[in-house]
């Protein structure tokens, strides 16, 4: 059976960022992926230069109405998944077009949606700020029932710093009283020198929430789209789970992402010679989509998760 | 060995034409794919309504072209061409392609030029004047217009085999375009309808043919017979040419075939062989599960043709959405490199 998911992100003609490194494992996965693009851009930014333009709220505004008038809109998606937006207007024509969605009557077959909240990393933004008050907003409608942000991400829309493991399950417990969002990845976070991927799962609210961590093989290298493929996998995951976040979820998107990046990390290798690679601008997604269906419920990562 | 190919045609957010009917087909067989989007629509206009608007030329085709050719000097293994709705966009296309060409003339450039189809024009006159005079920049490797495309370029109305051939001829010698692919040609330049054997004429009715030559063997034009399914199915013509891209590399490469095939003619023929094996397969999954969504969706219907089978019809989005092709499922078929399932016959002509 055919599962549709609505992916919004950016478009760049060369390099696997935005939508560009999404669409393709989503659809190697079996997903039909209606995708709009919120850039219009040659490559993205790190290469130093590009060209091209954003898209502008007028012309997404456009789609989504000539979207309407084919579909609809209500029972058409399984999963909606939103990722880089660099302004806010569009980010608000977003929120608007897919809040009627999330507010209409028939309620019988709404579509889960999965926020990638993209501003930044390493402590420096790279989308205008006004979006983080918009990205708040739609936290807090109620509609997000899985969000995936980095460890500035999550810092900047909780204001609460991850130093140690107190102050991650502070700043989740912050994050969930303030959204609600019943499921958060924290993609990467470096806690006491280590990288970790941090999951929390509350989707019973009697209960408390489950929060663990496992750690991530890392690779002392700056992948660019890695966030975006990040979240396309754990996406797909998470659905394919029964809409659920386990470690073992998380557990299988961190060994494929990892395979994937150790491939592109050796590709890269051979193309420059170099021994040392400290950033790879684009991720081999084409030539690892074998990686994509390998069967990792069985692996060795999960049984090193920690609760907390 | 990773093969890289710069792809420029459509962009829709729903449904399967253009680069969403070409780019994943071509990623599944290990191409990567830079894709530039001649338009951003909702969905094809064959709903009846739709959204969006073209790229510009000024702020983004040009800049994007100029950044990626002569600033990242990115080099492309081939490059394919389809929907492009204006002269003003084919003109600067070309002039990069001409740019990328003269640099490096192995970099295959297929050109697909979408203009219309049974008589009806839907991209703007001027383009037509445009795709023609792309042709005497001499660059084409491939070329694969459907029948009315092939006349709007050697301004020659095709009613028989002769002026089929002389088409062809024209393209191949006037403008060194060395493999050439007409997609889609009418039943009756095979069978003229004087003919008095109406019943073969009625059978005739459920095939369409396909025509392939090329520049080294002129004087062996391939002809295939091929059953149509039908429906109104969009994008077949855009899955036709990247699958094209892809067999023809490999055979020109050698890289899926065992067999020696030897003579350009022979490559060509192979190839597209492949790609309408593949193509009947696709279009044949994409019938049976566009059946089965929309029994289950609808009960009446003003869709159902004479013999009571339900049929995707143009303008109706209710039944269109049900027959976009069956790009995703079809994915385990695009990796075919087989013989192929057709019988391709030489077109003989008497001068």
């Amino acid at each position: 059976m055919a599962k549709n998911v609505l992916s919004i992100s950016s478009h760049v003609v060369h390099g696997y960022v935005g939508n560009r490194a999404t669409v393709f494992p989503l659809q190697y996965y079996g997903w039909d992926v209606d995708a709009v693009n919120t850039t219009n851009f040659s490559n993205h930014p790190g290469y130093g230069s590009f060209e091209g333009k954003p898209s502008s709220p007028e012309l997404v505004a456009d789609i989504f109405q000539g979207l309407k008038e084919i579909l609809n809109l209500n029972d058409n998606y399984d999963m909606i998944l939103t990722g880089y937006t660099p302004g806010d207007k569009v980010l608000e024509v977003i929120y608007q077009q897919l809040s009627s969605i999330f507010n209409s009557s028939d309620k019988s077959k709404l579509p889960i949606w999965i926020v990638d909240p993209v501003l930044g990393d390493n402590g420096r933004l790279y989308v205008s700020e006004n979006v983080i008050p918009i990205y708040k907003k739609i936290f807090s409608s109620g509609f997000v029932t899985l969000t995936s942000p980095n460890q500035f991400e999550f810092e900047t829309l909780t204001g609460l710093k991850l130093t140690n493991w107190d102050s991650v399950v502070e700043g989740l417990t912050k994050f969930y009283e303030l959204y609600k969002v019943p499921n958060v990845v924290i993609s990467s976070a470096i806690i006491d020198d280590e990288m970790y991927s941090i999951g929390y799962s509350h989707s019973d609210d009697t209960k408390s929430p489950s929060i663990f961590y496992l750690p991530i093989n890392q690779i002392d290298c700056n992948f660019n789209g890695c966030g975006d493929l990040f979240t396309a996998l754990l996406a797909n995951a998470f659905f394919e789970n029964d809409k659920k976040l386990t470690p073992l979820t998380l557990s299988t998107v961190l060994i494929k992402l990892n395979l994937i990046l150790q491939h592109s990390y050796k590709e890269e290798q051979q193309v420059t010679g170099q021994e040392v690679i400290k950033v790879v601008k684009d991720i081999r997604i084409i030539s690892s989509r074998h990686y994509l269906l390998q069967d990792n419920q069985d692996n060795e990562l999960v049984v090193k998760v920690k609760y907390l | 060995m990773s093969k890289s190919v710069l792809s420029i045609q459509s962009h829709v957010v729903h449904g399967y034409v253009g680069g969403k009917a070409a780019i994943f087909p071509l990623q599944t067989q290990g191409w990567e794919v830079d894709n530039i989007n001649t338009v951003n629509f909702s969905n094809h206009t064959g709903y009846g309504s739709f959204k969006g608007n073209s790229i510009d030329e000024n702020d983004e085709l040009n800049p994007i072209l100029n950044q990626l050719i002569n600033n990242l000097h990115i080099n492309y293994n081939a490059i394919l061409t389809g929907y492009i709705p204006n002269s003003n966009l084919i003109n600067c296309i070309g002039k990069y392609v001409k740019q990328v060409k003269e640099q490096d003339d192995k970099v295959l450039y297929l050109l697909d030029p979408v203009m219309g189809d049974n008589n009806y024009l839907y991209v703007s006159e001027s383009c037509i004047t445009e795709y023609q005079n792309l042709l005497t920049y001499n660059m084409i490797d491939i070329i694969t217009p459907n029948q009315f495309e092939l006349e709007l370029l050697s301004n020659n109305k095709i009613t028989d085999l002769n002026t089929l051939k002389l088409s062809i001829l024209k393209l191949h010698l006037n403008f060194n375009i060395k493999y050439i692919v007409i997609t889609s040609l009418s039943s009756s330049i095979f069978n003229p309808p004087d003919n008095e054997d109406t019943e073969s004429n009625k059978q005739d009715d459920k095939f369409i043919y396909c025509a392939c030559s090329t520049l080294t063997n002129l004087n062996q034009i391939q002809i295939f017979k091929i059953p149509i399914i039908k429906s109104y199915f969009t994008g077949v013509g855009d899955l036709f040419s990247a699958l094209l891209l892809d067999k023809l590399y490999n055979n020109i490469h050698s890289i899926t075939t065992t067999t020696t095939t030897t003579s350009d003619i022979e490559k060509l023929t192979r190839s597209v062989n492949q790609v309408l094996t593949i193509m009947s397969k696709t279009l044949k999954l994409t019938h049976s599960i566009g059946l089965k969504e929309f029994n289950k969706h609808k009960s009446v219907s003003s869709t159902t043709n004479s013999s009571g089978n339900i049929i995707g019809k143009i303008n109706d989005a209710d039944s269109m959405k049900y027959f976009e092709l069956k790009i995703i499922e079809s994915r385990s078929l695009y990796d075919y490199c087989g013989d192929g399932a057709f019988k391709p016959e030489l077109l003989k002509v008497d001068y």
